[in-house]
């Protein structure tokens, strides 16, 4: 396989699109569980959405796999942490989740990791 | 007998602690199959599969969890398992880690901690039923 296609650009480029991703299935997952109630054990696994969700995360893991060839596993935690960032952003302004000003101080220090560990 | 199991908080946290463990180990697999082995070989969906193998133990669980705890606190606290991901890094592939990078991971923690501990002693909130 000509994997000169694979620079290192493209594996960071992939590493940052998969955190995205990641969090839009956990955004699914949640607005399935959300509506599960009482249902039964298997009735919460075997739905569209939950079967979307983590079809978003297969397809995560391998983005992943291919940004991990030249992104450092020391390195992939910054990245990964920016999905944090858009679950609190989607919970709070889609599935309309209490926002407290604790969770938007603990989101604001996330960030300013990010941004000291890429200094 | 599960839900009985999970009505205990204390238990929720447990199953929440292994599942971080089980994800932590999922980019380790990973970077296994794409870096000692040539792209799109055997040995490189060989570490995908058992990638996707541990994650599908992590995924059963984190369900469970998530319907437990608002997702904003469920998914902040999976954070935790950066910390794990730097002992692989540094454990198994020799990665030097700076100082940057620790401060940087300490203060991502600190953020999650500061989210978490909002929801500290409080019960989970009552979810209304689906009509």
């Amino acid at each position: 396989m000509n994997t000169s296609l694979l620079t290192p650009q493209v594996c960071y480029a992939a590493a940052i699109a998969g955190a995205f991703i990641t969090a839009l299935s956990q955004i699914l997952l949640k607005t399935q569980a959300n509506t599960t109630g009482k249902k039964g054990f298997f009735s919460k696994f075997l739905n569209i959405r939950v079967i979307a969700a983590y079809g978003l995360l297969f397809l995560t893991l391998a983005i992943n796999q291919i940004a991990l060839r030249y992104v450092p596993l020391s390195v992939m935690p910054c990245i990964t942490a920016t999905s944090f960032i858009w679950v609190f952003l989607m919970g709070a302004l889609l599935l309309k989740e209490k926002v407290s000003p604790r969770k938007i101080l603990g989101v604001i220090v996330i960030l300013a990791g990010v941004i000291i560990s890429r200094l | 007998m599960l839900n009985h199991f999970l009505d205990k908080r204390r238990n929720v946290f447990l199953l929440a602690a292994f599942a971080i463990f089980m994800e932590s180990l999922t980019s380790p697999c990973l970077k296994i199959g794409s870096q000692r082995y040539e792209t799109f070989s055997a040995g490189y969906f060989f570490w995908f599969g058992l990638a996707v193998a541990i994650l599908a133990i992590y995924a059963v669980c984190w369900q469970l969890i998530l319907e437990r705890l608002p997702l904003t606190t469920a998914y902040l606290r999976r954070g935790f398992s950066y910390i794990l991901l730097f002992v692989w890094s540094a454990l198994l592939f020799h990665e030097t880690i700076t100082p940057k990078q620790i401060l940087g991971i300490a203060v991502i923690s600190l953020g999650m901690v500061i989210s978490v501990s909002d929801e500290h002693g409080k019960k989970p909130e009552q979810k209304p039923e689906e009509t």
